[in-house]
């Protein structure tokens, strides 16, 4: 179908004109962005500058001597990796498949738990109210009461590791239902469409930036959850957070510190693999 | 251009009986045009209840707009007006009075996607293409999607090129263009338009007005406009209907004389801004 014929000619002259204003220049800043590829992105960097900027810091203050030799440098932790790799490898294996099995567990209830607030979103409240409690109970009291129902071990320490992770999946949820069902009541009704219709083609790309952010706060939750499951008895006797108590108490902090630096690249490498599998989906909504 | 979708069929039966020469007519229009006028007929709506007073947001409003013509809405801030535009979608029911359009009511119209939206946000979603936000109502309806129509609309838009660019990539005058293309996605009988260029500069503004005038001549579609400024209602629409504060009610049905000849080129005449004066002194009170 052609322009109505009996519009005026000027009417069509002056909308050609107004076409023809300089483009907006939103879209000269996104190809300016496109042309830096997408890992030069200040999201990327700002956090990259901050994880590089630790290690310097660590370096300093352990050069300056303050807290005497309690505090071992970023070199001498290093050498302690490499000549007690084994051992730590060792030790580092069940926290890790502990907490990729809690983080597993996690993304099934968050798969589950967004069908949920997809068809019911007025568990909105319920949800806000789950994360409140969840974060308010002391996870190393609750090891060794779950011990007594849970053999200890990996599956116990999976488990504090789960209810750790729990608070920001509670809180995740609760957000996604809230800001996916955002325009349903005005551009949903006006086409009748469906709760799950909505959710699959404008509720669910809605909630991916908070999907995203809880689940990189979920991971390092897990991780800490694995190691004080571990401080606390979960584990038999390999374990990451057992390596740290030996370390403490026989006060060795080369050791304590090579653990504690196992720990920290192990909850990036996490979170790395979080964003990648994030990745797709958050490219598409930026 | 119309009847493509499952959901036109019906309206399409008695296309023939379209007479010539209304907006629209040049191509097969549809039957529910014949007689598809929005009658507002006594119209009162309060909302509240229960725990919360009950507050009266339009009160006993009265006013028809023909078939394929544009209506305006103007009324203080806060009045009731895009209250009164859900009623006319169908969002809401009215407490008292009746609504329908043409032999329908806007529930049914709506139940059968003949209703267009454009929201004062033009709320496009940042993932999907130009062309994928058009598309959007057909998804959200459950619909096949006309893509033939898509591109025509693109391109009585004038966004053909910009089709497969995000609307971050889009200045604010190009949104508002996604948006009402998106609200005409549907073809429908009767599109609502709740203030959608509020939030845009002067000069995109009147931009956007021509555009608005020219996409509804070629589509003839019947428009409700809800707009704050009375040289906009006056130079868009056929009929201005003034609104008195909370609980709104009709101050003034005012017929502009020559709207569909005037179009955009007589903003600065005396007849023009004689119609403008009427429309103020009924909206002063």
């Amino acid at each position: 179908m052609n322009a109505v014929s009996s519009a005026p000619i000027e009417l069509e002259a002056e909308l050609e004109a107004a076409r023809r204003v300089t483009p907006p220049t939103a879209a000269t800043a996104t190809s300016t962005a496109r042309r830096r590829g997408p890992w030069l992105t200040p999201q990327l960097t700002l956090p990259v500058l901050a994880i590089c900027l630790v290690p310097a810091v660590w370096a300093f203050i352990a050069e300056t001597g303050m807290f005497g030799n309690a505090v071992v440098g970023p070199v001498e932790t290093a050498k302690e990796i490499h000549s007690h790799w084994d051992v730590l490898w060792l030790n580092a294996k069940p926290t890790l498949e502990a907490t990729l099995i809690g983080v597993a567990v996690l993304l099934v209830i968050i798969a589950g738990g967004a069908v949920v607030v997809a068809l019911v979103p007025r568990v909105t409240a319920g949800l806000a109210a789950l994360s409140i409690v969840l974060g308010t109970l002391p996870l190393i009291v609750l090891t060794p009461m779950l011990s007594l129902v849970t053999e200890r071990g990996r599956n116990l320490v999976a488990e504090v590791c789960v209810l750790a992770g729990l608070v920001p999946v509670a809180a995740t949820l609760s957000g996604m239902a809230r800001i996916g069902e955002r325009g349903r009541e005005d551009l949903g009704a006006v086409y009748g469409t469906s709760r799950l219709r909505w959710w699959r083609f404008v509720g669910f790309w809605q909630t991916v930036p908070i999907l995203d952010i809880g689940i990189r706060a979920m991971i390092p939750s897990c991780f800490v959850g694995s190691i004080v499951a571990e401080w606390s008895g979960a584990s038999t006797s390999r374990g990451l957070g057992q390596v740290m108590t030996n370390a403490m108490f026989s006060y060795q902090p080369p050791l304590l510190w090579a653990t504690l630096t196992i720990a920290a690249i192990g909850s990036l490498g996490l979170l790395a693999l979080a964003t990648l599998i994030m990745y797709p989906l958050t490219r598409r909504v930026r | 251009m119309r009847g493509d979708t499952p959901a036109t069929t019906a309206a399409t039966a008695n296309a023939s009986a379209t007479p010539a020469g209304t907006p629209g007519s040049s191509a097969s229009t549809l039957a529910d045009r014949d007689n598809g006028e929005l009658r507002i007929d006594r119209v009162s709506y309060e909302y509240g209840g229960g725990r919360h007073p009950v507050v009266a947001a339009v009160d006993a409003v009265d006013f028809r707009l023909p078939a394929g013509r544009l209506g305006a809405l103007v009324g203080p801030s806060g009045c009731g007006k895009s209250t009164l535009l859900r009623l006319a979608a169908g969002l809401f029911e009215p407490t008292k009075g009746r609504i329908s359009f043409g032999s329908t009511s806007p529930a049914e119209l709506r139940k059968r996607r003949r209703v267009g939206f454009a929201f004062q946000d033009p709320a496009l979603l940042a993932w999907r293409s130009v062309r994928h936000n058009v598309e959007l109502p057909f998804d959200l309806a459950a619909l096949p999607t006309d893509r033939a129509w898509i591109e025509e609309l693109l391109a009585i838009v004038g966004l053909t090129e910009w089709a497969d660019r995000r609307p971050r990539e889009l200045s604010g005058g190009m949104r508002q263009r996604v948006s009402l293309a998106r609200a005409l996605a549907t073809k429908p009988d009767l599109l609502l338009l709740d203030e959608p260029f509020g939030a845009l500069d002067e000069i995109t503004r009147s931009e956007l007005n021509l555009e608005l005038l020219r996409i509804l001549s070629a589509t003839g579609t019947t428009c409700l406009l809800v707009t704050h400024s009375v040289d906009e209602a006056v130079l868009l629409a056929d009929r201005v209907v003034v609104l008195s504060n909370r609980p709104c009610a009709v101050r003034l049905v005012y017929d502009v004389p020559e709207a569909r000849e005037r179009r955009g080129a007589s903003r600065d005449t005396i007849e023009f801004l004689d119609h403008c004066r009427t429309v103020r002194a009924a909206l002063a009170g």
